[in-house]
């Protein structure tokens, strides 16, 4: 594939882009579609059950393809995710107006299992996470994210049983390990395990890149200076996360550094065995989660389900929370609190979208709406005498500028998808209303700018219309065409009529 | 862009607001142990540091919800003394459920919430081993013995005198004395290492342990016999299974009397030949001392070692040395 000259330059264009992600599925703009070629088209007309056909040829062959519109994009994408699969979406970037040859192209999002934010993506009462380890036997170093809440962990675990027991206990849905490990370890049969190259583990330049994540002038702060193994795993994925979402990252803040020692440890078989939240055939019924989980928002349901994965032996950290539990069942005050809490919902992964700027309308409505339901909480919180959740209370805080802001911005049922407009309220920005009150009163604006026209030109056969090409514009016939004023911009000439528009 | 501003306004707001979001996920969870306290009957659990782990009225709380009939709660008493428990009693009697509801109670413990007992006082537990059902690994290629003996090796290389271990029916994926033997040696090591064990048997022949391992009690979940029908109790009471339900479940079943009384015989001469070897006879006065039932004759087949070894013996081509030798060491063997 090194000599392209054969190829058309659509083409052309599509193979310097594909060869760079060769092993995942590329997703590319054509206009209201994404297509998808040669083995990939093949590859996703099979998993998502749609037609294979062709598109001319290129180099003397044809080209396979298939191909989805735009806006069902999401659904498609869930389907593949959930197989497994990444995608590359490939966007049209160049002004198909201005443009000669194809429309530029590039990439500006890689949906993988492990790195999705989407909501439609994501199974809410479970952690999505990505893994990355490298080392050997004598010492591995193992690195978690949760991409969807900013969760950054590390540790260093000696022998392959206690690897495979923290894989197995937080079970991610992509694992990455370095190219230069044999082939056929145990951790490789992982689904989702990913080879990455070696460099991509680097210790120091994982150390350098995780300090200016964070901020920070070193580790030290996270207790993770000494580990040099975690630190080239947790550098692994933060590069990965940095390739797949193509945007900053503010909602990755800090490294967290796992003990082992501080856990009570399971293996992989005595967790099964306990049907802790899958059970032994698989499914979620007649689990331990599934009988004492009644949390009232999603994140509360993750961090349970991380808790009951994840035993403790600090008893600091346990009589804190019995001490917590004694103080909310007297005079059943989580009576009070639980549907205060439904309110909140599920602004983990909210923020996290707004970190990665892909955050929806629906998710500045639903995080107003609980930043609204704060001060009320606040109040309830306040008689909770018991010293973890004062702490818990005093964290919470409030934010009344931030509310008011959403609050004057949002409309109250925002549409799903920003494209479908409609989304800030009236009254939030002056230049914003103009052009809605235009937009809604276009009719009426352009008999009225009709009638201005002929009256100012005196020429009585001027129109005014409109095309998806160039917009607005004024058209006048060809005899005629002469005569109009010096301000107007000759846009287009058709057969007996010229086509002008007007300088903003 | 008016909406990717209003992003930058709220992601330069995103340390507090993501700080937020995690005490509220806590308090979210803790109000939910709470809920879940008063509704499903749990009660706090007390940590102490002397080694100890004492259940009384402990409920599995998965079963409990799915059970139409009340479930039978039951008391569990492990401290420096008892470390392990061996269990016995008919199929179907609860030995399982009693086990993972330990399990359960000692992790819901050690998340911090409240655990379906009517009190719970325990020591900080450093592993949970389960070694309880089991099924091929058929994708790694390894059968269900395979699977088994592979954990039990994880838990004996692991297991300290903080763990808890639970051990169902070890040694049932091989042959009756291959599994018998090891399920012995297994429960011998556990006791070595003094971990808290919970360890279910089939084995009779197992419930003589206490007689040489002083950490070690036999419990048993019991059964009765009930408008002809065999009813389970699921209660949990002290000393080995006292009864054995293979005859009286045969003889429900419709096996004709005469067989029944034959199988009577075999069992009693069974018994009085079939007692293994290495047993300490001593057992008059023990606080459980092995009840008269013995379901199989394990060791009844079983030749001495001493005179399987003097059959394989060359002895036309021994020194003297050698034979002396070997006397030595068939006395070891006795």
């Amino acid at each position: 594939m090194s000599d392209l000259s054969a190829h058309t330059p659509m083409m052309q264009q599509y193979w310097k882009l594909k060869n760079q992600h060769p092993d995942q599925l590329m997703f590319y703009r054509m206009g209201d579609f994404y297509e998808i070629f040669y083995e990939d088209a093949k590859k996703a007309a099979k998993l998502l059950d749609i037609t294979l056909t062709a598109r001319g040829q290129s180099a003397g062959q044809s080209i396979p393809m298939c191909g989805i519109p735009f806006h069902s994009l999401e659904g498609y994408l869930a389907k593949l995710v959930k197989l497994g699969e990444s995608v590359v979406i490939c966007e049209q970037i160049g002004d198909p107006a201005t443009s000669k040859g194809p429309v530029e192209r590039q990439v500006v999002r890689i949906i993988t299992p492990g790195t999705v934010s989407d909501e439609a993506l994501l199974d809410e009462r479970r952690d999505n996470l990505i893994a990355a380890v490298l080392g050997d036997e004598r010492l591995f170093g193992l690195a978690v994210l949760d991409i969807t809440s900013g969760n950054f962990t590390v540790q260093e675990l000696k022998g392959w049983e206690n690897l495979l027991a923290e894989l197995e206990r937080t079970n991610p849905v992509e694992l990455l390990i370095p190219d230069d490990w044999p082939q056929g370890l145990p951790a490789e049969k992982r689904r989702g395990s990913r080879r990455r190259a070696p460099w991509d583990f680097d210790r120091d330049s994982a150390r350098k890149s995780l300090c200016q994540q964070f901020a920070t002038q070193d580790l030290k702060g996270f207790g993770c200076d000494k580990l040099t193994l975690a630190i080239g795993a947790a550098g692994c994925l933060l590069t990965y996360a940095k390739e797949t979402q193509r945007t900053a990252l503010p909602h990755l803040r800090s490294l967290k550094h796992e003990r082992l020692d501080d856990t009570v440890i399971l293996d992989g078989a005595s967790r099964r065995n306990l049907e802790l939240d899958v059970n032994l055939a698989g499914g979620r019924d007649n689990t331990l989660q599934s009988v004492i989980d009644r949390c009232q928002t999603a994140m509360g349901s993750r961090l349970l389900t991380r808790w009951l994965n994840r035993p403790l032996r600090d008893l600091k950290v346990l009589q804190a929370r019995q001490g917590s539990i004694r103080c909310l069942l007297d005079n059943y005050r989580f009576e009070r609190l639980q549907p205060q809490l439904k309110d909140i919902g599920d602004i983990e992964r909210i923020l996290a979208r707004i970190g990665l700027r892909n955050a929806r309308p629906r998710d500045l409505a639903r995080l107003r709406d609980a930043l609204g339901a704060l001060p009320e909480l606040q109040n309830a919180m306040a008689e909770l005498e018991a010293p973890h959740l004062a702490r818990l209370a005093a964290i919470a805080g409030t934010y009344p500028e931030l509310a008011d802001l959403l609050d004057k911005a949002i409309i109250d049922n925002p549409p799903a998808v920003i494209r479908d407009g409609g989304v800030l309220k009236a009254g939030y920005d002056a230049e914003l209303d103009e052009l809605l009150s235009i937009s809604e009163n276009a009719g009426q604006f352009l008999i009225d700018l009709e009638a201005r026209e002929k009256a100012r030109t005196g020429l009585a056969n001027l129109k005014v219309g409109y095309n998806r090409v160039h917009g607005y514009f004024i058209e006048l016939p060809s005899k005629q065409a002469e005569q109009a004023p010096a301000d107007y911009i000759r846009r287009q000439t058709l057969k007996g009529a010229e086509r002008f528009i007007t300088p903003s | 862009m008016l909406y990717d501003a209003l992003l930058e306004t709220l992601i330069s707001h995103l340390a507090p607001l993501q700080d937020t979001a995690a005490a509220l996920s806590e308090l979210d969870v803790l109000s939910n142990m709470a809920e879940r306290a008063l509704t499903l009957d749990l009660n706090c659990p007390t940590f102490v540091d002397e080694p100890c782990m004492q259940i009384s009225q402990g409920r599995h709380p998965v079963v409990e919800q799915v059970l139409t009939s009340p479930f039978v709660a039951n008391d569990l008493a492990l401290d420096d003394s008892t470390r392990m428990l061996i269990i016995t009693g008919p199929n179907m009697g609860g030995k399982s459920t009693y086990m993972r509801q330990t399990a359960l109670i000692v992790l819901l413990a050690h998340i911090g919430s409240y655990v379906p007992a009517a009190s719970c006082t325990l020591s900080l537990v450093d592993r949970i081993f389960t070694r309880i059902g089991s099924s091929d690994d058929l994708a790694g290629g390894r059968s269900t013995f395979m699977v088994e003996m592979s954990e039990t090796a994880n838990i004996l290389h692991n297991a300290t005198d903080r763990s808890l271990v639970l051990m169902d029916e070890v040694g049932r994926g091989t042959s009756t004395f291959d599994g018998l033997s090891l399920a012995w040696a297994a429960a011998e090591r556990l006791a070595q290492l003094r971990a808290y064990t919970l360890f279910a048997t089939h084995y009779f022949e197992l419930t003589v342990l206490p007689e040489s391992e002083p950490l070690v009690a036999n419990v048993h979940l019991n059964a009765t016999e009930h408008n002809e029908r065999i009813v389970f109790l699921h209660h949990v009471l002290p000393g080995p299974a006292s009864q054995s339900y293979g005859l009286a479940v045969a003889q429900l079943a419709g096996v004709p009397t005469p067989v029944i009384q034959r199988a009577r015989e075999h069992l009693g001469r069974l018994e009085t030949s079939s007692l293994p070897h290495d047993v300490p006879k001593a057992a008059t006065n023990s606080r459980s001392a092995p009840a008269v039932p013995h379901q199989s004759d394990l060791f009844a087949s079983l030749p001495h070692p001493a005179i399987e070894k003097i059959g394989k013996l060359d002895v036309d081509n021994m020194t003297p040395r050698q034979a002396i030798e070997m006397l030595y060491e068939l006395k070891t063997l006795l």
